[in-house]
């Protein structure tokens, strides 16, 4: 079928308005938050899982690319469709439809932005825990695609410990309910599966997700280092002593600097690292807990150690790290994040040996990162114009993720492989490993038309 | 194909001679739902894993992986059977990283024997090892000063189990309700699928979205899949206090009202578990408190830091009088160690007081449990069966144990009809049923799986792709794949 023949029935499907195909609107779903580039042969705005489930039929029986797509801040090149074919976003199906506190659940369509939920359930005193960077604008969808991560996944787990059930569009269009309401659901986890699939296993339409009750108290510490290697060995410290905080997170001067001319969040300028470091739960304990933070990272020769007296303050602190990424395009236009993540005792050994990497190539690399977790986020910083410094940029990228995988960690923590690392897949992963993965990607998807191209690299 | 004598001949080409066994003592002990292998094999090392699937698949033989034996009641009886694979001598214990709060063993390891290893392993300590595990059958210690560490589970028959099967069963108890289920817990695993390559998926670190997370997959597929033969699970330091609440209610209202109360606060316990009398007679430790025959026991498990559980202990204590709690024991450490070892083991000892024993677990909505339970004593009271029943609050699953001394036809066509309107409820919102222990001659009667739901036609796909000859466990898993 000709692609303009296809547009018109996908409008029958969809609605007329909901069908883009114009160049700029081709150009604008090319690509995501990444540095690759693609061209969709179409844009398709589904209302309902009907809708999509009719869009997938025709797409299966077309033999054309379906990519979902959230608001496509994805870090890996995940959404970029690089062999034609349909993109499917999810701006209409945006609805929260339902929040059952008794049974701690909500049901969501992919399209809900991440905070607009977590507004919502504080309101009513829970939380939908997993808190990517990106969650003023990313997608629940999205985020099970990748399932992301966030700061405070060190004390509550990924986007998968919180997603309990799915329902799913398959390749010819059928729909069915993977997990559901409830725990235990006897069968194969598919849901576990789908989550972190990155689209190319089926078109989740709508999730059951597993929501908390708010903590009843929280702390936030800023503690100021100056040298990354005391900054690090804390780290390791805290979690040694017992304790597990709710968030665990590590910024360097690169990247102070930038937040602090953007945010104004109080980090001072000459110092080498900061930690801000979080913990929650029942009020009782944390007070002693909190001292205890306080002696560790003295004993790591901490310079300075504040304690957010109010909600106010603890919101400036966390502004600086959320809004880093975007603050470091103060320094250089473009930036390539590796998302390496290791285990924590590596920390100090790795994070120089990045640093050292960077030396060697003349880049500038700024560091902020969710330590607690071993989850590296060096930012390369270039100028895309210079093409001699993208292909440097992009070999430091991957001595770095082998700087991890050798170190016992893996290429990626919450950013996903998309196309960006499916190089590096050979890492840690052998030609059998990948087989496996391709069994499941051949049981969902025979055809290879969910999102294909991407996380599993082609036999070789 | 090659005859048995050529087979046995082959597979002590891979094992030890004296690791493959044809007693028939051996092999009856071995039996599957009442089908009898030909061999036992217990291979020592993922290599011979390995060499034995190899052999398998060429011959086209049948296997059933089996650690302790505890959870091999669960499934349909194999559609054939040739080799079961003990695992029990994939014993080592890898790695133990306090500092990264890992732990990396090999399936054959008796749950209890890492606890107990993991328990006293010291802040900032970093073990490579592979030594073999010490038989003990000591307590596992609890002292607060060195802060050890362990794995945040209490699966049920902990003294026997085997990590490969409480993983491949994503077996869990009580504390599921403060740390999750396997599938939270497990970050790594190395399997041998069917065409005898081993397969490394997850890793070491908590994050980790490289590839399919083809953990979750193999986590609760009950042996259908592949060998599990290795597996990074993480830790968490041991909490500073213990202590559990038993709480008896005259009635079910009663009890439901205060769980329902303890669920409306703050408060963060570890455990929460419903069981009628009659279950805590079987379960309480010998010579332990005594609540009478009818009623309802609620034992709230509390772990943290001290302060926490304090207040745990004085609030629940409160909401417990207001709630109508006729008798209420507070067990400090010791008392709570013991209290909730026998409650994950002394499930093990029912099937050889009742041989017509049947378990089924139902699973639903979490805030139905004063329904379920309801339903679940109305229709068994009416049918007039003994039955122990124990509810994981806060998680949606109640587990039911039919003691049916008789075995007899009646009795049996009885807890069927109970079984089914159980099934329909459950399904009706939302839930199921699964079927964990009943003798093989009636289990065909039972739905041992509950109800196929629409994703079954993506299990099998996925069964058919990764064993194509369908030499795991056959006709054992949902929907007989």
């Amino acid at each position: 079928m000709e692609i303009q023949e296809l547009v018109v029935q996908l409008q029958e499907i969809v609605g007329h308005q909901y069908v883009l195909s114009s160049e700029m609107d081709l150009a604008l779903y090319g690509y995501d938050a990444s540095l690759g580039r693609g061209r969709p042969d179409m844009v398709v705005l589904p209302d309902s899982t009907e809708e999509v489930s009719r869009v997938v039929t025709l797409a299966y029986q077309e033999k054309i690319p379906v990519i979902g797509r959230g608001s496509g801040t994805n870090l890996s090149g995940g959404t970029i469709p690089t062999k034609g074919g349909m993109v499917v976003h999810f701006s209409r199906m945006n609805r929260i439809l339902e929040i059952d506190i008794p049974n701690r659940t909500v049901t969501v369509e992919p399209g809900v932005i991440t905070l607009d939920l977590q507004n919502q359930l504080l309101a009513q005193g829970f939380i939908y825990a997993p808190d990517p960077a990106s969650q003023k604008v990313s997608t629940l969808g999205g985020n099970v695609g990748e399932n992301s991560g966030g700061p405070h996944c060190l004390k509550y787990g990924v986007t998968t410990n919180h997603v309990l059930g799915a329902e799913v569009v398959l390749y010819d269009g059928s729909v069915v309910w993977t997990g559901g309401g409830c725990q235990d659901q006897p069968g194969y986890d598919l849901t576990g599966l789908l989550v972190g699939s990155e689209g190319t296993l089926g078109i989740v339409t709508k999730m059951i997700l597993r929501i908390l009750r708010a903590p009843e108290a929280v702390k936030t510490m800023l503690a100021i280092y100056d040298t990354i290697d005391d900054a690090s060995h804390t780290v390791s410290a805290i979690i040694g002593e017992g304790i597990i905080p709710a968030a665990l997170e590590m910024m360097d001067s690169v990247v102070m600097k930038a937040v602090e001319e953007s945010v104004h969040a109080g980090y001072p300028l000459d110092a080498a690292a900061v930690l801000i470091i979080e913990l929650d739960g029942m009020a009782d304990g944390l007070d002693r807990q909190t001292e205890k933070i306080f002696s560790i990272c003295k004993r790591h020769h901490v310079r300075d150690i504040q304690l957010a007296k109010d909600d106010a303050e603890r919101d400036r602190l966390w502004a600086g790290r959320k809004g880093a990424f975007g603050a470091v395009t103060r320094l250089k236009p473009s930036y390539m994040v590796c998302d390496g993540t290791v285990p924590r005792e590596e920390l100090p050994a790795v994070l120089s040996k990045v640093l050292e990497t960077g030396r060697r190539y003349g880049v500038l690399i700024g560091n902020v990162f969710h330590a607690g977790d071993g989850n590296l986020h060096p930012l390369i910083l270039f100028d895309e114009r210079d093409e001699d410094e993208l292909k440097r940029v992009k070999r430091v990228a991957s001595e770095i993720l082998k700087i991890c995988a050798d170190a016992g960690g893996t290429i990626s923590g919450e950013h996903g492989i998309g196309i960006e690392k499916l190089k590096e897949m050979s890492f840690i992963f052998s030609e059998s490993d990948m087989e496996a993965m391709r069994q499941v990607k051949r049981a969902f998807d025979p055809e290879d038309l969910f999102n294909p191209g991407k996380v599993i690299p082609e036999q070789v | 194909m090659a005859t048995d004598g050529e087979k046995i001949k082959a597979i002590k080409g891979i094992v030890d001679p004296k690791n493959i066994k044809s007693d028939p003592q051996i092999l009856s002990a071995h039996a599957v739902d009442g089908v009898m292998p030909w061999a036992v094999v217990f291979p020592e090392s993922l290599e011979q894993v390995s060499d034995l699937v190899r052999l398998a698949q060429k011959e086209n033989l049948a296997l059933v992986p089996w650690g302790s034996g505890s959870k091999m009641s669960i499934g349909h009886p194999p559609s054939r059977l040739d080799l079961v694979m003990g695992l029990t001598d994939l014993n080592k214990i890898m790695d133990i990283n306090r500092n990264n709060l890992t732990v990396t063993v090999q399936s054959g390891v008796r749950f209890k024997d890492i606890q107990k290893i993991l328990a006293v392993q010291e802040n900032g300590s970093h073990n490579h090892r592979e030594n073999h595990i010490p038989d003990t059958n000591q307590p596992v210690s609890t002292d607060k000063q060195n802060r050890g560490c362990f794995i945040p589970m209490a699966p049920p028959h902990s003294h026997s189990a085997t990590i490969g099967g409480i993983i491949s069963a994503n077996s869990a108890g009580p504390i599921r309700l403060l740390y999750g289920l396997p599938r939270d817990i497990v970050l790594g695993l190395r399997y041998v699928a069917s065409n005898g390559e081993t397969i490394g998926i997850g890793g070491k670190t908590v994050k980790n979205v490289s590839g399919y997370d083809m953990c979750k997959l193999l986590i609760g597929s009950y042996g259908s899949l592949g060998i599990l033969c290795e597996m990074t699970l993480r830790l968490l330091p041991l909490p500073e206090r213990l202590g559990t609440f038993l709480l008896f209610f005259p009635t079910l209202a009663g009890a439901s009202d205060f769980i329902e109360r303890v669920f409306d606060t703050n408060l963060l316990p570890a455990a929460v578990e419903l069981l009628n009398c009659c279950a805590y007679s079987f379960l309480a430790p010998e010579g332990f408190y005594e609540f009478g025959s009818d009623g309802y026991v609620v034992a709230v498990g509390l772990e943290g830091f001290e302060e926490d559980v304090r207040r745990m202990a004085h609030e629940i204590g409160i909401i417990a009088s207001e709630s109508g709690a006729g008798e209420n024991l507070y067990l400090k450490e010791d008392q709570h160690g013991l209290f909730w070892d026998a409650y994950s083991n002394k499930v093990s000892e029912l099937s050889h007081r009742y041989p017509n024993l049947v378990s089924i677990k139902l699973n639903y909505p979490i805030s139905n449990s004063h329904k379920v339970m309801e339903l679940v004593d109305s229709l068994i009271k009416e049918a007039q069966l003994e039955y122990g029943v124990v509810t994981h609050a806060g998680s949606g699953v109640t587990l039911i144990h039919f003691l049916d001394k008789s075995g007899d036809h009646e009795t049996i066509n009885r807890i069927i009809s109970v079984t089914r309107k159980l099934l329909d409820h459950c399904r009706r919102i939302g839930g199921n049923l699964v079927v964990e222990r009943v003798r093989p001659e009636v289990k065909q009667r039972f739905p041992i799986w509950g109800e196929l739901r629409e994703d079954h036609i993506v299990m099998r796909r996925i069964k058919q792709e990764m064993d194509p000859s369908g030499i795991f466990s056959p006709g054992r898993f949902v929907g007989g794949i």
